[in-house]
């Protein structure tokens, strides 16, 4: 095992890819751990990684928030926000929150958030005198909420894995991202006022109600995936591909999509899902080595040995996420540490649907944090920025994401209630 | 979108024309295989409320479809630099340590791609007797026969996936050395996702 994770370790600090170096880890283990003669296993197990009808979601949401995006839907996210907030002091900062919130109703990715609002929005605050690396940093760890608030990619992975309802963690993810947005929005307040932001002009009336009718379509996406689930019209799966039919008419009614956006739409999206199937599809093979070397049993022999209290198991787990989130990407440590939660969440004894939510919630935390905060990354990119400055600004952010993550895993009124009065259990 | 590794066009060798024309079939191959994949799910939705019927290969075509365009667009993506990776140290290198630690790195990348590439075939070639139902299905609702397509034609996507791998860590460590020689400098593919959606 430490050789595992002491060849992923160099691996990654030299450059390789992450995918490139979980594989070459699972490998090495395999044949270090005697069973060499197992190689076979490995192109089944890169196989079996991509090969689930429920992966189907990644490219079909990935592609719905692309053609939503060229359809110039994140236009109209963005103006809507800046009727209801922008004329705050540092009005821009905090429509970036509240975009990031609405956009997370049609995106199930943060990355693809990120990208998507961090081209507008980073310039836009710049503009206002909005420092930089802030306005980059705000877009970084805001976009963390798309996979949140429902539709969300990961939420999909962890039900089908863990064979919790898709329908409630979705319910499940609301209350905590809205948490998110309004401490996102008490900072973002607190900042304008402390340095001293500019204020921007209101919002004409007249152009109020425009801004708001051409934001409708948006908003209603995640109305649709949820009614649509919950009265058993569409699976998961499918709703994903609804999603797409959806923003394809809504692009196409608004005569924003073109048959040439529509292609860069559809190969960019093969390319960025390809990235992210095959990082499924070397986490399924380390996954699959450490059930064969009993790694999760161990793992939670050695957590036992140090402490049976619930809270602290609960605590240490939620620190064992963190870690893991900020090397590795959200899906990937499903994949990898399902049996381990599996068998703490019968440890915790906390309700499967809570339990989910914090996983999620911990393991996106991740995204936006140093060193592979993929999120951090992005609007590093996107603003030009050096990484140091911005991950001094995400700091606070980051604390905030924390204290929710804390609320969601000791109040469970916060993750359930929603789902228990929507969706009653059988 | 334009990859760090082509951005200097200029003078590179001939063959790389021919890279060229390979990246945009591989693209249009993944995007109609996108749009398909899109088609059928939506019909299949369709088909269940409207005419109360169900495509019963829906489910394994759609499966089938992604574990190829995936794999098929592993180099494309790789070139393109949309692998997530550290590349602190690399960049802080300077750029002859970093072209040695580029050629270091690789040899353990291009040993796994071989064993997956010859792992694969074998397993691959293993299910040669087995065929594909969904094609079956569709087939024979067109014509009445089986189409007996075996279904070691989709698992062999996975290591000529791997090969075509290969053949991209291959072609940038040659781009970084030409690049190198001539005194251009080679940025390690940054996470440039800020452009990707």
């Amino acid at each position: 095992m430490a050789g595992f994770f002491g060849i992923f370790a160099l691996l990654l600090v030299t450059g390789v890819p992450i995918a490139l170096a979980l594989g070459i880890g699972g490998m090495a283990f395999l044949w270090l751990s005697g069973n060499g003669a197992m190689m076979l296993s490995l192109p089944q197990r890169m196989m079996a990684g991509v090969d689930q009808f429920v992966l189907l979601t990644i490219p079909l949401f990935l592609l719905a928030g692309a053609l939503m995006n060229v359809g110039g839907i994140t236009d109209r996210i963005v103006n809507f926000a800046k009727v209801c907030v922008g004329h705050r002091r540092g009005g821009m900062s905090n429509v970036t929150v509240l975009s990031a919130g609405f956009f997370a109703g049609i995106s199930g990715s943060a990355n693809a958030e990120a990208a998507a609002l961090g081209s507008i929005l980073i310039p836009t605050m710049k503009k206002q005198g909005i420092p930089a690396a802030y306005a980059a940093a705000l877009v970084g760890v805001c976009s963390i909420v798309g996979p949140i608030i429902p539709p969300s990619i990961t939420m999909i992975i962890y039900g089908v894995l863990s064979g919790t309802s898709i329908g409630q963690l979705f319910m499940a993810g609301v209350v905590p991202g809205v948490l998110l947005i309004c401490g996102f929005l008490a900072y973002a307040t607190w900042r304008a006022a402390r340095d001293d932001f500019p204020v921007s002009e209101r919002v004409p009336m007249a152009e109020r109600g425009s801004a708001i009718f051409r934001a409708m379509p948006a908003l209603f996406l995640p109305v649709i995936i949820i009614v649509g689930i919950k009265a058993g019209i569409f699976t998961p799966t499918e709703a994903a591909a609804v999603a797409v039919a959806y923003a394809l008419l809504v692009g196409l009614l608004y005569r924003d999509l073109t048959p040439s956006r529509i292609w860069n739409a559809l190969v960019s999206t093969a390319i960025i899902s390809a990235s992210i199937l095959f990082i499924t599809s070397m986490a399924s093979i380390v996954a699959f080595v450490f059930t064969l070397e009993q790694v999760p049993a161990r793992i939670t022999e050695s957590i036992l040995a140090i402490t049976d209290n619930q809270i602290a198991i609960l605590l240490l787990l939620n620190l064992f996420l963190l870690l893991l989130g900020m090397f590795l990407e959200p899906i990937s440590i499903l994949i990898l540490t399902m049996p381990i939660l599996l068998k703490m969440s019968g440890l915790i004894g906390m309700e499967p649907v809570q339990f989910g939510a914090m996983v999620v919630l911990n393991v996106v935390i991740g995204m936006a944090t140093p060193p592979v905060g993929i999120q951090l990354f992005i609007v590093a990119g996107a603003s030009g920025e050096p990484l140091p400055r911005i991950i001094r600004e995400a700091l606070p952010l980051i604390a905030i994401c924390l204290v929710v993550l804390l609320l969601v895993a000791f109040i469970p009124a916060l993750t359930l209630a929603l789902p228990n009065a929507l969706i009653p259990v059988q | 979108m334009e990859a760090y590794s082509t951005a200097g066009p200029s003078g590179l060798p001939r063959w790389f024309r021919w890279f060229g024309i390979y990246t945009r079939t591989i693209e249009g191959v993944a995007g109609v295989s996108m749009a398909i994949i899109l088609v059928i799910m939506v019909v299949q939705v369709a088909a269940r409320y409207l005419f109360s019927g169900s495509l019963i290969w829906a489910e394994e075509a759609c499966r089938y479809l992604l574990l190829w365009q995936t794999f098929l667009l592993l180099g494309v993506a790789y070139q393109r630099g949309e692998f997530v990776m550290l590349d602190l140290l690399p960049y802080m290198l300077s750029s002859r340590a970093r072209l040695v630690l580029k050629c270091a790195t690789a040899i353990p990348v291009l040993i796994f791609l071989a064993v997956i590439v010859f792992e694969g075939f074998d397993y691959a070639s293993r299910f040669d007797r087995q065929k594909i139902p969904a094609l079956d299905f569709i087939w024979s609702a067109l014509t009445g026969e089986n189409a007996g397509v075996s279904v070691k034609w989709v698992y062999i996507s996975v290591p000529i996936g791997a090969a075509l791998l290969a053949m991209h860590v291959v072609a940038d460590l040659v781009i970084s050395a030409i690049r190198h020689r001539r005194g251009l400098d080679d940025l390690p593919p940054a996470i440039d996702m800020g452009e990707q959606l």
